[in-house]
């Protein structure tokens, strides 16, 4: 039983881990996406 | 009197029914051209079309005109100019991408579908014909530790991620079909967005779990000769007094771990793959590497020609990522068949990380060799010199 809860504790850490830190990567803040550099609106 | 009545009122209604009819046999003979003219009549000096000045172009500003050429172009993947960064936007209609989509909502997910039903099927046949597998002489009461706390939970780690990856995948796959009609569009479409995150961050735990699984037990999974003796004799699981011997692992769960470890592998890069699009050129790597020893994949699948383009590659990684997965799914429904209700006290090794000692007996019995030879060294401590 506390291998099993221990591995949820693990489980839940790495997905919070992954999406706290994939965020910035995978979400493009509005500011960037629409910026000149990324759109020529031209 | 009365008669002369009668025949003036029909010749009163005649005349004006047969000026109808002329009228509408005149409206339906004249040219459409008329039908079509307006009552306001445009200035002389007005612009008849939106056509910007110059040369006329291709296809007709308004796509009031036909053009096969440029239209059969487009279809067959011809890539045209735009302004803006991203240069693959210019590709208007990727063919492949059609083929791609009848493949798999088509046969692809028949057959994964049927492989999942069959296997459940097998098991339940067997199950019904064999039973459960129990402990022949007995549970002894006396315990044997088999997985350490580490161990368990690199295994619960990877179960538990593998199954939360099972269930929002096969939403991915399934869902429009058996999930949407159930629970209608306004839960369905929430409820798949949150399974796409959550599969997406879950992922990393599986990766996580299979590394860790990896490296604890490489060491117990590589084959040896009683592997083949295991295997001549069917492990065991048919008729009884039938236990051939195995160390830490048998053969059976060296295949079960060599499964899950080259799957594992296999379904994590194209996942890595989907998860950061058209970054990686996997396929047109993989199938070069395979074309250098004589295996033409392509042509043995009927695929078009490497190179693939971008999106090419994001198809492939997308149908291997499912049939992998599938072909995982129903390894591991029979992993999880025997170490549950097939066979009597497997669950403990990974429940309590003991096990019982007739159990491990019967089922590893060098592995108990092993441990007792360990007990009695650590036990008898070296006489002295």
């Amino acid at each position: 039983m506390k291998a099993f809860l221990l591995s949820i504790a693990v489980l839940l850490l790495i997905v919070a881990g992954a999406r706290f830190g994939l965020k910035p990567l995978w979400e493009t803040p509005s500011a960037v996406a629409y910026s000149t550099d990324n759109v020529r609106l031209h | 009197m009365k008669h002369l009545t009668t025949r003036r009122a029909s010749a009163r209604y005649l005349l004006p029914g047969i000026a109808f009819a002329l009228l509408f046999l005149a409206g339906l003979l004249l040219p459409l051209e008329a039908n079509a003219q307006s009552s306001v009549r445009p200035p002389e000096d007005a612009t008849t079309s939106i056509a910007p000045p110059g040369p006329p172009l291709q296809g007709g500003v308004q796509g009031t005109e036909s053009d096969a050429d440029i239209w059969r172009d487009i279809r067959q993947g011809e890539v045209g100019y735009v302004p803006i960064p991203d240069k693959s936007a210019g590709l208007m209609i990727q063919s492949q991408g059609e083929d791609w989509r009848l493949y798999r909502n088509g046969p692809m997910n028949d057959y994964l579908g049927y492989a999942m039903l069959a296997t459940i099927v097998l098991l339940a046949l067997f199950f019904a014909i064999r039973g459960r597998i129990k402990v022949e002489h007995g549970m002894s009461g006396i315990k044997i530790k088999r997985f350490s706390t580490l161990e368990r939970m690199s295994h619960w780690l990877m179960a538990l991620s593998f199954i939360t990856l099972g269930i929002s995948g096969l939403n991915f796959t399934f869902g429009r079909s058996f999930v949407l009609p159930v629970i209608g569009k306004d839960l369905f479409g929430p409820l798949s967005g949150f399974l796409k995150a959550t599969h997406n961050y879950t992922a990393f735990a599986f990766m996580v779990g299979l590394v860790l699984a990896f490296v604890l037990w490489i060491v117990h999974n590589i084959p040896d000769r009683t592997d083949l003796n295991w295997l001549a004799k069917g492990g065991g699981l048919i008729g009884k007094s039938n236990h051939p011997p195995a160390r830490k692992f048998n053969a059976g769960q060296k295949l079960i771990f060599w499964g899950v470890m080259l799957l594992g592998l296999s379904v994590s890069v194209s996942g890595w793959a989907l998860l950061f699009p058209f970054e990686h050129h996997l396929f047109t790597s993989t199938f070069a590497l395979l074309g250098n020893i004589g295996i033409d994949v392509p042509a043995i699948l009927g695929l078009p020609e490497p190179p693939y383009t971008a999106i090419q590659e994001q198809q492939f990684n997308s149908a291997w990522h499912g049939i992998i997965a599938v072909v995982m799914i129903c390894l591991v429904l029979a992993h999880i068949y025997i170490g549950t209700i097939g066979m009597q006290g497997a669950y403990d090794a990974m429940g309590s990380g003991e096990v019982d000692l007739n159990w491990a007996r019967e089922h590893h019995s060098l592995w108990v060799e092993e441990v007792m030879a360990k007990k009695t060294e650590r036990s008898s401590p070296a006489p002295a010199e």
